[in-house]
């Protein structure tokens, strides 16, 4: 299955035009001693009907602390390698070891998934890669293809629990506006959203999220929203107000959420720094 | 490694950069194209620097050469809706309830298939003519030597459709839909892995997007006539933007055809017209070895 180009993609879309970027990982981001490491489980999902043709790989990671006797919360990070990557700029699985072995957060089980692309059907010819189609669009096609078809395979293995507020969805550009869509769309299913430079612009319609937020009675759902001032400015829109509009929006209906603003670019250097900080303050009140 | 970093970059196109400006030429606006080659109701390039247009009111079809001149390609021939070039070299060609093929030294064209409608039709590298049945909601597929089948079904008002570059993917646009939908094209002619993959924009306070005629330039973008305009899709299926109107109204027809193939020419309102771009169109492929 093909995690690197993600990796890569996001690696090379690292060349900031502007904005420090300068964001080290702190020691919740590195493998600790004396910690419990979780074992994580790369699987394939190529029978989508919601997505038909489409194939992807994702993983489950499983904390040491995880008994079937209890059901354990949820993680669904889109783009799932970028995060699930031990040397990439998320290493998840590492901090989700640090954090849940000091109960700063639940028992946790991630599902990092990948977006799905068809592959050509002659071997001189390029697949088709779904992400926009997956990420992008508004609706519930998305939230729809993770509750009957990746989640259901997941809970065949592990149990899950069914309270929104111990479901979280992740993502990162077009996978944070796809983490926010998702809660949108099903907040009964997941009630917490981490998006990194999430892409709240034109590229499918999603600039009309703030508007809706405004209009539309509050949902149970906490957002956490990481920004840079670097970020893009392009034809779909500029990232960085857009990622204000939607706090303010967000500010406006008076929901849980905080937007933490740096000056980085389209890239996960600052919310890969942070991520210990936005789990934890995500996970602050739910019980362990 | 920076260089596949670099390369896996732009296959994402994470920076979201294609943009009109990608396209466009400064200087370049729609300018009238096509005289002395009749009213023309069909087009498509030659592949070789022309363009072949179809006017049905003449029963004609001409080939206007790289020099901008006109010559006759085939008269008497009925009246003609659409044209694609095969990788046969014949030009393909859509007539009242049949699909012909007319080679230039022949002396009469080769009935494909009778009975059937076909809007528009594209046609791959290993022969499959795929073509539109918009009042059924159909793609259907001819094989070489075959009969016309349905290929997918359920499609809002089918009307324009296009090969990528490489004839892996086919896309579809609705006129009565909202969406152009994208399709794998399997050796066999079949379609598969259907998805309404890329959103028109419809006339505002429609909802019908009425995509007409499309066209694939060989970066793999993807470009549909409409009310609005040209629409231009990147390769993952996200608006980059709508080229405006040429003068005659909505383009009903269009297709990358001219000198390196870099004229965008539209059919818009009964009339011809291109306008220079910094693309080019995607080249005609041939058979596969």
């Amino acid at each position: 299955m093909r995690k690197r180009w993600v990796v890569l993609a996001l690696a090379a879309a690292a060349v900031p035009a502007r904005g420090a970027d300068e964001y080290q990982f702190g020691p919740d981001s590195r493998p600790q001693e004396g910690v419990p490491r979780g074992v994580v489980h790369e699987l394939s999902w190529r029978t989508s009907r919601i997505y038909p043709g489409t194939e992807r790989a994702y993983w489950v990671y499983v904390p040491a602390a995880y008994r079937a006797s209890r059901p354990a919360a949820l993680m669904v990070f889109q783009d799932g390698w970028s995060y699930a990557n031990p040397e990439g700029q998320f290493r998840a699985a590492v901090v989700l070891d640090n954090l849940i072995h000091r109960k700063e957060m639940p028992v946790t089980i991630a599902v990092f998934v990948n977006p799905g692309s068809v592959p050509p059907a002659e071997p001189d010819q390029k697949p088709r890669g779904n992400r926009s189609y997956e990420y992008d669009a508004l609706g519930d096609r998305y939230a729809r293809f993770l509750l009957e078809e990746i989640l259901p395979e997941v809970g065949k293995r592990w149990r899950l629990t069914a309270d929104p507020a111990g479901r979280a969805v992740v993502g990162i550009s077009s996978g944070g506006i796809c983490a926010f869509t998702v809660a949108w769309e099903r907040p009964d299913q997941f009630g917490k959203v981490l998006s990194h430079i999430g892409s709240f612009v034109n590229i499918r319609g999603g600039h009309a999220y703030p508007g809706l937020i405004r209009k539309t009675e509050r949902k149970p759902i906490r957002v956490f929203l990481q920004g840079g001032r670097g970020d893009l400015d392009n034809l779909h829109g500029s990232w960085p107000l857009a990622n204000q509009e939607m706090a303010a929006a967000l500010a406006f209906m008076g929901y849980d959420h905080r937007l933490e603003m740096g000056d980085g670019g389209h890239n996960g250097r600052h919310g890969g720094a942070i991520l210990p900080d936005a789990l934890r303050w995500l996970w602050r009140d739910y019980p362990r | 490694m920076i260089a596949l970093a670099l390369l896996a970059l732009l296959a994402q196109n994470l920076r979201g950069d294609e943009a009109l400006s990608k396209v466009l030429a400064d200087g370049e606006p729609w300018r009238p194209a096509g005289e002395g080659s009749g009213a023309p109701g069909a087009l498509c390039g030659d592949g070789a620097g022309g363009i072949f247009l179809a006017d049905p009111g003449r029963g004609t079809i001409h080939r206007v050469g790289a020099d901008g001149r006109p010559a006759l390609f085939a008269r008497g021939a009925p009246r003609i809706g659409a044209l694609a070039l095969g990788p046969d070299g014949r030009l393909y060609a859509a007539g009242p309830g049949q699909i012909l093929a007319i080679a230039r030294d022949a002396k009469a064209p080769e009935v494909l298939a009778e009975g059937v409608r076909a809007h528009a039709l594209a046609v791959t590298r290993r022969g499959f003519v795929f073509f539109t049945d918009p009042e059924e909601g159909r793609v259907m597929v001819l094989a070489p030597q075959g009969r016309a089948r349905v290929a997918a079904s359920g499609l809002a008002g089918p009307g324009g459709l296009a090969l990528s570059p490489d004839h892996g993917t086919l896309a579809v646009a609705e006129r009565g839909g909202a969406h152009v939908w994208a399709f794998r094209v399997e050796t066999s002619g079949e379609l598969t892995a259907g998805m309404p993959w890329m959103d028109l924009r419809p006339p505002t306070g429609r909802t019908e997007g009425g995509g007409a005629g499309m066209a694939v330039d060989e970066e793999g973008r993807w470009y549909v006539g409409s009310p609005l305009g040209v629409q231009m899709f990147d390769g993952q299926g996200r608006m980059g933007g709508v080229i405006g109107p040429p003068p005659g109204g909505a383009p009903a027809a269009i297709a990358f055809a001219g000198p390196d193939r870099a004229y965008l020419y539209a059919l818009a309102g009964g009339k011809l017209y291109r306008r220079r771009t910094k693309t080019r169109g995607a080249p005609p492929l041939p058979p596969p070895s």
